[in-house]
């Protein structure tokens, strides 16, 4: 499983970093970023399995609906 | 058993106790119940907010989140797409990057409270503590110069009191007049800020509205009578500074009296973070979850839809009851117990498009005042009885709360 971000949609409200730190940050020029990186730098890399939850439940948070579950 | 037959809106109904109960028969029995005597839908499990939260396009916050009450706020009723245009931009004042900015001019002013009162042994907590904390923030973050902390002070606290008071002339005319002097006060700021720019809301305002996505409204606004001044009256960008005062004081103040609370009754969680203070970002969503300082807000249909498994026709209003969905069995085990290692996702800032803009600011405080007070006057205990609260629909409000504890030396 893979997330994508929409930069459009995000506004750095980091309900994402709560939920799963090990997989999401925001920077300290309010920038996302996955942390389990990709090949492109809106798509991750394949979430750990242990971390898919979490994945699933930042989705569901996001204020702005800005990430999705892609694959 | 509790009368759930009453008036939802009406702020006299929310004596706290007897509120709970309702709301816990509401959600075994009718939790997407018609109230009769508000003339809309009470929601009050965890899952159904959080789907109309998510779904704009059904249940809308474009006409009014507020029921009985249709003054046009601003942001918080505003639909899309203008609502995000607008956020996308005022959210720059409330991002993660600000808020650590903020952090370190808000741990001034918590330890000049507690300086305050340190070594007297006794504060009454509200006033002494809980108002100035976020009340000197939102105010820094404005411009309001420290000299004027008390006149800021006395207008958020007038213009807070229009809320469910419009039938009242005396409140309205006190509103009315400190709107006006606010508005003076605050504009040559907006135009030093417009000229010289710098890293704060107010700028970040000000290139909003030369931008063009502020605007002028042309219907009179809710003191237009009072004050007769209608340029100031209708520009978005003051308006907007009224909402981030009243939305920056109320919220957080409540917050940080409901969380003192919650530590002076669960002395063994108290101990727990004055031990560990990595705790107590947890704690704090415990806090919100559990206190729910912003206690119900509306929608309205915009066709007809279904809601768990309730037909809601279009234009019918919903009163979605966050306080209700925060204690909601379905979500929380023991949802009354104060759990700090609870999984904290609760809807204390609400969800979905207008999730709290200033959650990130709120946490903050939240974290800071705790840390300093854990810190500095670590065995608050009540005086003598528990807090006054003051019965409310919209904002869970402690009136009081006399403390005692060991002076500092």
């Amino acid at each position: 499983m893979k997330v994508k971000v929409d930069w459009d949609l995000c506004e750095a409200n980091a309900v994402c970093m709560d939920v799963a730190p090990a997989l999401y940050t925001v920077d300290d020029e309010d920038n996302f970023h996955h942390l389990v990186q990709g090949e492109q730098d809106d798509i991750s890399g394949d979430v750990p399995g242990d971390q898919v939850d979490r994945a699933k439940e930042a989705v569901r948070l996001c204020p702005r609906q800005a990430l999705a579950i892609i694959e | 058993m509790v009368d759930v037959d009453i008036a939802y809106l009406d702020s006299r109904n929310w004596e706290e106790e007897a509120m709970l109960e309702r709301m816990r028969w509401l959600r075994q029995h009718d939790p997407v119940r018609w109230s009769e005597k508000d003339g809309l839908w009470i929601i009050s499990h965890f899952a159904d907010v959080v789907t109309a939260s998510k779904d704009q396009a059904t249940f809308t916050s474009g006409l009014g989140v507020r029921p009985g009450n249709d003054v046009k706020i601003g942001l918080i009723d505003e639909e899309e797409p203008r609502h995000g245009q607008l956020r996308g931009m005022i959210n720059k004042g409330f991002s993660p990057r600000m808020v650590k900015i903020l952090e370190e001019t808000f741990r001034k002013i918590t330890d000049e409270a507690i300086d305050a009162v340190a070594t007297k042994g006794e504060c009454e907590f509200v006033t002494d503590i809980a108002v100035p904390l976020p009340l000197r923030l939102i105010a820094a973050m404005i411009g309001i110069r420290e000299g004027d902390y008390d006149k800021f002070h006395h207008w958020s606290d007038t213009m807070i009191a229009a809320d469910g008071n419009m039938d009242d002339p005396e409140t309205m005319a006190r509103a009315g007049q400190s709107y006006l002097e606010y508005a003076t006060y605050v504009t040559p700021i907006i135009e030093d800020r417009r000229k010289n720019p710098k890293d704060d809301l107010v700028s970040i305002l000000a290139r909003a509205k030369d931008s063009g996505l502020l605007k002028e409204y042309d219907e009179a606004g809710p003191a237009g009578d009072a004050v007769g001044n209608s340029d100031l009256q209708n520009d978005e960008l003051i308006k907007l500074m009224v909402i981030l005062m009243i939305a920056g004081n109320e919220t957080t103040r409540n917050g940080i009296s409901g969380g003192m609370q919650l530590l002076i009754e669960n002395p063994e969680a108290r101990q727990r973070l004055i031990d560990d203070a990595s705790l107590i970002p947890n704690a704090v969503e415990e806090m919100v979850r559990i206190v729910t300082p912003v206690r119900s807000f509306g929608r309205t249909a915009t066709c007809d839809a279904e809601l768990g498994g309730q037909k809601i026709k279009a234009g019918q209003k919903i009163l979605l009851l966050y306080t209700s969905a925060n204690r909601d069995e379905r979500q929380f085990d023991e949802p009354d117990r104060f759990d700090i290692d609870r999984d904290p996702h609760h809807l204390g800032f609400g969800i979905g498009n207008h999730f709290c803009l200033g959650a990130n600011l709120a946490r903050m405080e939240m974290r800071v005042a705790f840390q300093e007070i854990l810190r500095r006057l670590p065995d608050m205990e009540y005086a003598k009885e528990g807090p006054v609260l003051k019965p409310s629909a919209l904002v869970r409000t402690c009136a009081e709360m006399k403390l005692l504890f060991t002076p500092e030396a």
